[in-house]
């Protein structure tokens, strides 16, 4: 398990990035934390010519509070999205999805822009990033677009991102009043996810006023047809569940099979996920219009 | 004899530099000159080689040298068989597949090159031509009649045999109640937390024809220096295998593994040391797996739960090749007894061919899987007669007065099984006070009665453990530092074994245990020794030790006593010292007397009649294995919409005789509840129907962490065997072979108010609880549809 050999660099800004990614399409890889392409190179699944290694480039590290939310540089670790304390006041679903993701040495090292990239079904901040609407920045030679996280990936490992691109930072927007809950379900701690869920509620005078779901081990986008959801919206609180909500939700997605389980039992998963994360933040709604 | 030492919660010596990071471990060896060795495997389950090209390889900047199998030539013997038995039509693969090769993983051809990343970088471009063949991959269809052969002419039998006594059919006609069920053991990985490596030098000028020097991870060095010997045709003087610190091993690293052969006939071919250590990838493919039998399986019991006979048909899969003999299933067929009373029994067993990677010993080695069969139909028959599932075990186990128990059967050993001596009531009223069973249960209708699915279990299972042929030990008083060192064949993979034979050392001589050096696993340090398998150390090779300090002791006697001009009666042994029992100020230290014991100067005439040095050689040759056993109880919640099991806690109470150090012993039951653990829920190696293996990193090969194993209630019942000297018996693994059977009771506990399931597998998927809960389910509903 000794990767092939390869072209090291060490670059200092995102265009000295792009262009070295532009000059090698298809054959040069970004190094950000190497929490799943370090490992793919040494079993040499995946054998880079070149690696640009973006971990000395200062503008990726930043956390930035806007006006419109909050801008995640792409090298932002998962452990400093869990400790950050703006994050926790206004957007404590990302640290409580962190929670989840391996152990605590691989959080020191894995960054938010390496995990979206590798469009891992099961990954825990995509899931908690399309609850929150979040955007990711993706930048190339040739310019710089916005993709939503919910479209981000296509396919498990499979995403919109072109050889020529990179992600340099994720937008989260504010969603004031809103609870939000993160339920994962995994057979050990630190294992991959067998599925999770994620939900962003707000209720206004005890109805829902604004709604968004999203679920993890399913093929295609997370993020649950938003037409379903607000379909809720003016629904007393005390019957959502009741709404057919969790059934309807997850009726149309379909699920990740492979050696861990199968997508029935992964729908099955992925229903109690849901319904326990609605719980929570049903709870949470409830805490916040009626603190004790 | 002095107990301060046996007995003692000492720190453990070897934690002062395995802690600090100065441990020598097989990858930290570097010595000069030094190249390293990198495999090519066979990525097809079942295939002819047509050719195996390394041309391409061979150009690349930094190889050394290539080697396929016709490029070892005579060089390629099969490997040595360290278990032959009569039963067995033994299939050894050759170091290097020939013309077919028979698992994913199979080497095929190794390259040396300056170092691993171009020899991983050559090995990938050997061209491998397979003409592939159909595999047989699970073993039942493995022995259908038209199965592909794994080997000509074998029928994918690797051996067949039988262990039987008593009138089987006449008490199963007589029987009240008869339960039955299929039982499966899936295949495992021992994951020890080093992978195995070795390194090899070669001196030319040392002994007659040159010494071969291996370290090896391994359980065994004594054995790995026979086979490798014997494979070379060398003198086994010419030799020297050394285990250095091995980070775990669990039976996996007892098999004498090609790469121990390959990399010392490389280092003695080349003239260079090599050096190769096994990647994780490696390890799941080409160590041994281990578990992988379906049980068949029958008990016939009385009405008022006395349990009559046992019938069992089990396949237990080989894998591709013979590899550690019919060992494991040996343990398990007697296995099936347990701890019980009974008194008839016929067990068959299959031994299968399949292409997978080849199977050997691992933690419990046969008996969590015996363990499992006997303990299901106990509890089936338990809730078949409506008898609390304590209960019926309490009525059918070996009284105390009852010992030493023999059963008209013979054993792995060689021998006919007796059992030497136990508690089993007293080890289950034991358990069930640290489990504080009677609240537990009122817990349990508590938990229940918010709807939660809450369930108890139980398991008892018997450790064979200690097994022969011998251990000895040399004691050695060093005349300059005046420490006590103890050379010894028995062998450590990181259980504490320096730190349990210097206590029993310091135990018999009165001594410090900070005076003690043990030096094991080396064979230049004790010429015979058979190793660290079959939770045997203690056992063995501590007697050896006790048995040498008694002889040392009575030469350290002789020699303060010619020295002292005192009578050996008026002497006093006390803390490294002798003294005159009736004036202290006269005293000489084992320093002092080793070096009087030394040598005059050189050409002087030796007057003492003691002889010369203060060293003792004995060896401990037990005259039967010994059984040490364990009664465990798991409280588990079984998650309704997933299927998912939370152990919430867990007690065990053990047997394990005499113990010479609690701390390491309650370590080793701990871990062995948490491998037992992963395997009664987590670890599993399952293959493709092609023989694919489908696991093959830790990301799917789930083994349980800190945070899934609970801080079990442990504690011991102190029942001396009386088949050694200072009554132990073995540990190492009687905490894992209950744990699939506890839990899987368990599991069947909690879901009793659903439905009647019985978990009849390890590991219990969620999923395959899942399914089993929604079927459940669903007939309740078709029984039951006006609810």
């Amino acid at each position: 398990m000794k990767p092939a050999p390869f072209e090291y660099r060490v670059v200092q800004s995102v265009e000295e990035a792009l262009e070295l990614l532009g000059s090698q399409p298809g054959e040069a890889r970004l190094l950000a934390g190497g929490q799943s392409l370090v490992p793919a190179m040494s079993a040499r699944t995946e054998t880079p010519a070149l690696l640009i290694d973006i971990n000395d480039v200062p503008t990726l590290r930043t956390i930035t509070d806007h006006d419109d939310g909050i801008h995640l540089g792409a090298l932002v670790r998962h452990a400093e999205v869990a400790n950050n304390p703006d994050l926790a006041q206004n957007w404590p679903l990302l640290a409580e999805a962190v929670s989840h993701i391996a152990s605590p040495a691989i959080r020191h090292r894995g960054t938010v822009g390496g995990s979206l990239a590798v469009g891992d079904p099961l990954a825990e901040l995509a899931t908690a990033l399309t609850a929150l609407d979040a955007t990711a920045s993706v930048a190339s030679v040739g310019g710089q677009r916005n993709v939503p996280v919910a479209d981000l990936s296509t396919a498990p490992f499979r995403t919109v991102l072109t050889a020529e691109e990179m992600i340099v930072a994720i937008q989260v927007p504010r969603h004031h009043g809103a609870v939000t809950a993160f339920h994962e379900i995994s057979r050990r701690k630190g294992a991959a996810a067998l599925g999770a869920a994620a939900v962003r509620l707000r209720l206004s005078a005890g109805t829902v006023a604004d709604l968004r779901l999203a679920l993890s081990g399913v093929l295609g986008s997370r993020l649950v047809d938003p037409t379903i959801t607000d379909a809720r919206l003016g629904l007393p609180a005390s019957e959502l569940a009741s709404s057919s909500l969790v059934e309807d939700a997850t009726a149309s997605l379909e699920f990740v099979d492979d050696v861990t389980a199968s997508s029935a039992y992964r729908r099955a998963v992925g229903v109690a996920a849901l319904s326990r994360a609605l719980d929570t933040a049903l709870e949470r709604a409830d805490q916040l219009s009626n603190p004790a | 004899m002095n107990k301060s030492h046996i007995g003692a919660r000492h720190p453990r010596k070897e934690d002062d530099r395995l802690l600090r990071g100065r441990g020598l471990y097989t990858a930290d060896i570097q010595l000069p000159d030094m190249v390293h060795a990198a495999f090519v495997r066979s990525t097809k389950a079942h295939a002819d080689l047509v050719s195996v090209d390394t041309q391409r390889a061979r150009t690349l900047p930094g190889v050394i040298a290539i080697y396929t199998a016709a490029d070892l030539g005579d060089g390629n013997p099969p490997l040595y068989n360290s278990n032959p038995h009569p039963a067995l039509d033994p299939r050894p693969p050759r170091p290097l597949a020939t013309d077919r090769v028979r698992y994913v993983g199979e080497p095929i051809a190794v390259v040396v090159a300056a170092n691993r990343y171009v020899a991983e970088d050559a090995a990938g471009l050997v061209d491998v031509h397979y003409r592939p063949r159909a595999a047989a991959v699970e073993m039942a269809s493995a022995v259908a009649e038209d199965a592909p052969e794994v080997h000509e002419g074998s029928h994918n039998h690797a051996a067949e045999f039988t262990v039987t006594f008593g009138d089987v059919e006449a008490k199963f006609r007589d029987a009240a109640v008869i339960v039955r069920g299929q039982f499966t053991a899936d295949r495992a990985s021992g994951s020890p937390m080093e992978t195995r490596a070795v390194v090899a030098e070669y001196r030319r000028f040392e002994r007659a024809n040159g010494l071969l020097t291996v370290w090896s991870s391994t359980q065994m060095p004594h054995n790995g220096r026979r086979a490798l010997a014997a494979m070379l045709d060398v003198p086994q003087h010419e030799v020297r295998f050394i285990a250095p610190d091995v980070g775990g091993a669990f039976g996996i690293k007892a098999v004498f593994y090609t790469e121990e052969y390959l990399v010392p006939w490389l280092a003695r071919e080349l003239g260079r040391p090599v050096k190769w250590v096994e990647d994780r990838h490696e390890h799941f493919v080409g160590s041994a797996h281990a578990r992988a039998q379906v049980h068949h399986a029958e008990l016939a019991v009385a009405a008022d739960g006395t349990v009559l006979a046992l019938r069992d048909d089990f396949l237990h899969d080989s894998g591709a090749y013979t590899t550690w003999g019919i060992v494991v299933p040996q343990l398990t067929a007697p296995g099936t007894i347990g701890p019980y009373r009974l008194t008839a029994m016929r067990v068959d067993c299959t031994v299968v061919f399949t292409n997978t990677t080849p199977t050997a010993a691992y933690r419990g080695a046969g008996r969590p899987e015996s363990t499992f069969v006997i303990e299901r139909l106990m509890d089936l028959a338990a809730r078949e007669l409506r008898i609390d599932p304590i209960e019926i075990r309490r009525r059918n186990v070996i009284h105390r007065d009852e010992f030493p128990y023999e059963f008209p059967i013979i054993g792995r050993d060689g021998k006919k099984v007796v059992y030497d001596s136990g508690d089993y009531h007293a080890n289950i009223d034991q358990a069930v006070k640290l489990f504080d069973l009677d609240r537990r249960r009122a817990d349990r209708a508590e938990m229940r009665e918010a709807g939660r699915l809450i369930g108890i279990g139980c398991a008892i299972a018997l450790e064979k453990s200690g097994l022969g042929p011998t251990e000895g030990a040399m004691l050695r008083v060093d005349p300059q530092d005046g420490a006590v060192y103890v050379f010894t064949g028995a062998s450590s993979s990181g259980q504490g074994q320096e730190t349990t034979l210097a206590q029993i050392c310091a135990d018999g001589l009165d001594v410090p245990v900070d005076q003690v050096r043990v030096v094991m696993s080396d064979t230049a340090a004790f010429p015979i020794g058979v190793g660290a398998i079959a939770s045997r150390i203690a056992t063995v090779g501590g007697n050896a030790v006790a048995l040498a300090a008694s002889s040392l002791r009575r030469k350290v006697l002789a020699v303060a006593a010619a020295e002292l001009e005192l009578d050996e009666d008026d002497l006093v042994v006390r803390n490294g010292h002798v003294q005159d029992g009736n004036d202290p100020s006269r005293v000489l230290s084992f320093q002092e007397l080793a070096w009087r014991a030394g040598m005059p100067s050189p050409g002087m005439t030796h007057l003492k009649a003691y002889g010369p040095g203060l060293e003792a050689v004995e060896y401990f040759t037990p005259p039967g294995v010994v059984y040490a056993s364990a009664t465990h109880l798991a409280l588990v919640e079984v998650d309704p919409a997933t299927g998912l099991v939370k152990v919430l806690d867990y007690a065990a109470s053990h047997d394990s005789g005499t113990i010479v150090n609690p701390m390491i012993v309650d370590g080793q039951v701990q871990g062995g509840i948490a491998a037992g653990i992963g395997s009664a829920l987590l670890e599993t190696l399952p293959y493709t129907a092609d023989g694919e293996p489908a696991t093959t990193t830790y990301n799917d090969y789930l083994i349980p962490s800190a945070l899934d194993v609970p801080d079990a209630h442990i504690d011991y019942i102190h029942v001396p065997s009386p088949f050694n000297p200072l009554g132990i018996k073995g540990v190492g693994q009687a905490g894992t072979m209950p744990v699939p059977a506890c839990i899987a009771s368990a599991v069947d506990d909690a879901l009793s108010t659903v439905g009647d399931i019985t978990v009849d597998r390890f590991p219990v998927s969620p999923e395959w609880i899942w399914e089993a809960l929604n079927t459940a389910r669903q007939s309740r509903a078709t029984r039951e549809p006006s609810k």
